[in-house]
């Protein structure tokens, strides 16, 4: 399963706006999905917002990379005009969500 | 009737009733929602517990000689039993690995197992002597027939607590569902129950042991489809004050 398209468009904004090439930047992004629970196949629009708030300033600062925080906001701003798949598979969270009747 | 004795059917009839209600719940959940995840689970949940161990138990495979064993009900129960495993492992694999080739090679290993290892089972009670006892004309199946069900109890119990873990993290972020975190810890210590007591079956089977004989086999059966009962009660069935109570600790 290719990766979600909202994961491929912020490394490549992140590629283009640091000094990271195509791996770091990949892996970078996908360290900081793992350390929020999220998967690189997987991840929303709106969930990618909130990791690239809270998780990937301290990420990106800890490879160097100087004005992580306005890096960040960016990225948000970019993430905001990329709407959800709705094509997007049944979540784990989504079918068990379902099966306890909520 | 003893203490003891009136504790495991206390035991074995909550989980036979709770697998039965959650599994006609799902059906009609899968029925309103045209979703696969849901049948499977009901159909699974159906076929294993309230179908396949009264058939298994009114067979009386294992209790009395090759003869006496009725055979036409033992066809059903084995059916069933087969097709309950098919629909969990079928069930862990759509939802958790819908995408990944390995999971689908290895649904497709489980389901072909039990196939194999319960016609064995069929199969040697059919050719065995009427006079022979029907636990031991089919001692090494009974043994065979347990890996599937491990392997597919051992798999979901990994991949619902490891998603309960990636769960908490979005959690902690604001972005998990403190209920729906806590259903995936529930289900993998369902999974893990249902592991221990099958563990523990297959440990006195190889000693010759019937788990009905034994003081042991009696306490984890009993204290497992207990703890299972009560867990898929709270996954399916929670009540209003359960979920504000998890709610209240995230």
């Amino acid at each position: 399963m290719a990766d979600a398209p909202v994961f491929d468009s912020v490394c490549r904004h992140l590629e283009a706006r640091t000094s990271l090439d195509h791996l770091e930047t990949r892996g970078t992004v996908r360290l900081a999905l793992k350390v929020a629970g999220l998967d690189a196949r997987s991840v929303s629009p709106e969930h990618m917002k909130v990791v690239l708030e809270k998780v990937m300033p301290s990420e990106l600062a800890a490879r160097g990379i100087e004005d992580s925080e306005d890096i960040c906001r960016e990225l948000v701003s970019k993430v905001d005009r990329l709407a959800s798949d709705p094509d997007a598979p049944d979540s784990p969270d989504a079918v068990f969500a379902r099966l306890g009747g909520k | 009737m003893d203490g003891t004795t009136l504790f495991l059917i206390v035991c074995f009839t909550a989980f036979v009733l709770c697998s039965g209600v959650v599994g006609v719940r799902l059906l009609c959940l899968a029925r309103r929602t045209g979703e696969l995840p849901e049948r499977l689970m009901g159909l699974g949940l159906l076929c294993l517990v309230p179908i396949n161990l009264p058939l298994m138990a009114w067979s009386r495979m294992g209790r009395v000689d090759v003869g006496e064993v009725r055979i036409l009900v033992l066809a059903f129960a084995l059916v069933f039993l087969w097709l309950g495993i098919s629909c969990l492992v079928a069930f862990t694999w759509k939802t958790f690995r819908p995408d990944d080739g390995w999971a689908q090679i290895l649904t497709i290993l489980v389901c072909s197992v039990a196939a194999a290892t319960i016609t064995g089972m069929f199969v040697s009670v059919h050719s065995s002597p009427a006079e022979m006892p029907s636990f031991e004309a089919t001692q090494l199946w009974a043994r065979l027939v347990r890996l599937p069900m491990l392997v597919t109890y051992a798999w979901t119990g990994f991949e619902s607590l490891y998603h309960y873990r990636m769960a908490w993290r979005r959690l902690v972020l604001g972005l998990g569902d403190p209920v729906v975190t806590n259903r995936f810890l529930l289900w993998g210590l369902v999974s893990i129950d249902l592991l221990v007591v099958n563990a523990a079956s297959l440990l006195l089977h190889t000693q010759g042991v019937g788990v009905l004989a034994s003081p042991v086999g009696l306490l984890v059966t009993s204290i497992g489809g207990l703890v299972g009962a009560v867990f898929l009660f709270l996954i399916f069935l929670p009540p209003a004050a359960y979920i504000r109570l998890v709610r209240h600790q995230a």
